[in-house]
């Protein structure tokens, strides 16, 4: 196993599909930290002007409530809350954040899971590909050693990628918005609880990939069932929902807290990636579903890899 | 050790049909066996099921006279079917992977194991970019990099050029001289297999029908003087009591000659001499291609 983890861990150090992906990755959150700025700065100006505008008109509104009846004190009312109202719609607070939201949103997003899909299949099913796995195989290690060896590296490599953009988060929300001015301090225990969920979810998912990759082999089947499974699962298992709750209906059962989707991997990742309202009811039914699919998708790959010849 | 391989009904069945059919093998340590068939008699995916890259369907290998056979592959090296490569690396860091795959600790094999296959000067060069024959070394290169005690060859000249084929089959007899290390070849090039082979088998579709040492193709394939006569017995007699020639066989007018095949011009003279009319006399006998394709039952 040592031998076979030091020769997965070298072709990680040669590998440039890794180094891309996660410039790409590094670029992409740069990019949404800048847009929020930039969004920022332009509503906080279009607040200003708008501002100006209704202290500007906020007599003549007045007087048009107390010439159709109402009381000055009432008119009054009525004037700030529309102007309340339309503030709200420009509001700057609409797409402010702070360092520790990025921090912990950032974990979740389908451009970085599209490029881990894209690194497991290149490091996995480009082995068939090329022909190393035979080389692999024959090398008398063992087909199960062989599969957790490379799952270990490419769950690393997960990792990590999963990384880059919270921490990128982390460091361009605090400087550019405070660390937690926004969202207000999150308990360390739920920040941590959070974290573990998402780190665990990142497994489940990066073995799906990988069985993926192990069960079909070409590189481009690899990639394309990869990134297709990640993106439309989710409308799946929306239908599903809405499967379960016709069931339901038609049975006269009462609506359950579990729906399907909240068992499928992608949706309790997206889920666990907003600290607000954070229950441990939640988190704990997370982690068992990163849990139960890490270790299914496991199994699934290894069975693929153990039983079937290798060309 | 008796043997380092032993197969024992070793059968693969894909979609109902037997390409490897109860195939009985035994390669002895210090064998260099050659292995012959058509394209698609079963070689390859009998090798395969050696290294494992396949499972049998039915019947039972032995490496090194023990079933456990990751064991056995651990001592095996091999090059099946095309070359097996990382293209986006350098040839030292795809010797350097798979040195750190094998559990060698010492890094300075890689550079050895280069020079042995003539790959030592190729730099930065990214093996996307080598030629057919490159790779074939490399591979090569690979499978000998742990000094394996068994070493699996599918097709290793495949697109080498002459030099290139050279120093395969130098590199073969060297490894088996020096190391003791058995070998089991598979090739289409006949006349190369020829010259480094001590055993030989033959399959055809899956089932192994002849196994044979290296002296006994000989004696099979014995070359010989073919000398064609007008008078048999009186050129037998010449042949015993003037040159002393006791070794031959006779089919009608031809008197097939198994010693003694230096002194051919020698025995056309003195025939000759002697009034006997010799209307041919030439070097006669089966190769390994003409032996292989009779086998297989077959016309050029």
């Amino acid at each position: 196993m040592k031998s076979l983890l030091k020769m997965e861990l070298f072709k990680w150090r040669k590998s440039k599909s890794f180094v891309v992906c996660s410039i790409i990755a590094v670029g992409l959150m740069i990019f949404v930290i800048g847009t929020f700025a930039a969004l920022g700065a332009v509503l906080k100006m279009a607040e200003e002007e708008m501002t100006a505008e209704f202290e500007a008109q906020k007599p003549e509104m007045i007087q048009e409530y107390v010439d159709s009846g109402m009381s000055r004190e009432e008119a009054e009312m009525t004037v700030e809350a529309e102007i309340a109202d339309a503030k709200m719609m420009l509001s700057v607070e609409l797409i402010q954040t702070d360092g520790q939201n990025l921090f912990i949103c950032s974990a979740y997003q389908s451009s970085v899971h599209i490029l881990i899909a894209i690194f497991v299949a290149l490091f996995t099913a480009a082995e068939f590909s090329s022909g190393t796995m035979k080389i692999m195989v024959a090398s008398g290690k063992g087909r199960t050693k062989i599969y957790f060896a490379k799952l270990l590296v490419v769950s690393l490599a997960a990792t990590i990628m999963m990384l880059i953009p919270m921490l990128i988060g982390l460091a361009g929300g605090s400087a550019i918005w405070g660390f937690y001015p926004e969202s207000g301090a999150i308990a360390a225990k739920t920040v941590t609880l959070l974290i573990l969920v998402q780190f665990v979810l990142n497994l489940a998912i990066t073995s799906m990939f990988m069985a993926i990759s192990v069960i079909f082999r070409s590189l481009g089947a690899a990639i394309a069932l990869n990134i297709a499974i990640f993106q439309f699962s989710s409308i799946i298992f929306a239908l599903a929902d809405a499967l379960y709750d016709y069931i339901l209906n038609v049975l006269e059962i009462e609506e359950t807290k579990v729906v399907p989707s909240s068992l499928w991997i992608i949706n309790a990742f997206m889920n666990s990636s907003t600290p607000v309202n954070f229950k441990m009811d939640v988190f704990t039914r997370n982690m068992i579903v990163g849990v139960v699919y890490f270790v299914i998708f496991t199994l699934i790959g290894l069975q693929a890899f153990r039983k079937r010849d290798i060309k | 050790m008796e043997y380092i391989l032993k197969t024992e009904n070793i059968t693969k069945t894909y979609s109902g049909k037997n390409v490897v059919d109860a195939v009985n093998m035994t390669i002895r340590k210090g064998d260099i066996y050659g292995f012959i068939g058509e394209n698609g008699a079963g070689k390859t995916t009998l090798m395969r099921m050696v290294v494992g890259l396949a499972k049998a369907s039915k019947g039972s290998i032995e490496l090194f006279e023990s079933n456990n056979l990751d064991k056995g592959r651990q001592r095996t090296g091999c090059v099946i079917e095309n070359p097996a490569l990382y293209p986006n690396m350098t040839a030292k860091q795809n010797l350097e992977a798979f040195r750190l795959l094998m559990g060698i600790e010492d890094p300075k094999v890689v550079d050895e194991t280069l020079k042995l296959v003539g790959l030592s000067d190729t730099g930065k060069k990214k093996v996307k970019n080598f030629s057919l024959g490159m790779k074939q070394r490399l591979s090569i290169a690979i499978a000998v990099l742990n000094k394996p005690e068994f070493l699996i060859l599918d097709e290793p000249i495949n697109g080498l050029d002459p030099t290139g084929i050279i120093e395969v089959r130098d590199l073969i007899l060297k490894l088996n001289k020096e190391n003791n290390m058995t070998v089991m070849v598979s090739s289409h090039i006949l006349g190369e297999l020829s010259k480094v082979a001590t055993k030989y088998g033959i399959i055809r579709k899956g089932s192994l029908v002849e196994e044979f040492m290296a002296e006994e193709l000989e004696e099979k394939c014995k070359q010989h003087i073919e000398v064609e006569v007008d008078d048999v017995d009186k050129a037998k007699a010449i042949l015993e009591n003037n040159l002393n020639i006791k070794e031959f066989e006779v089919n009608d007018n031809t008197i097939a000659i198994f010693t003694d095949l230096q002194r051919i011009g020698e025995i056309n003279v003195t025939l000759c001499k002697n009034d006997v009319v010799v209307s041919k006399v030439s070097f006669a006998g089966k190769d390994l291609e003409t032996y292989f394709i009779e086998t297989m039952g077959g016309a050029r």
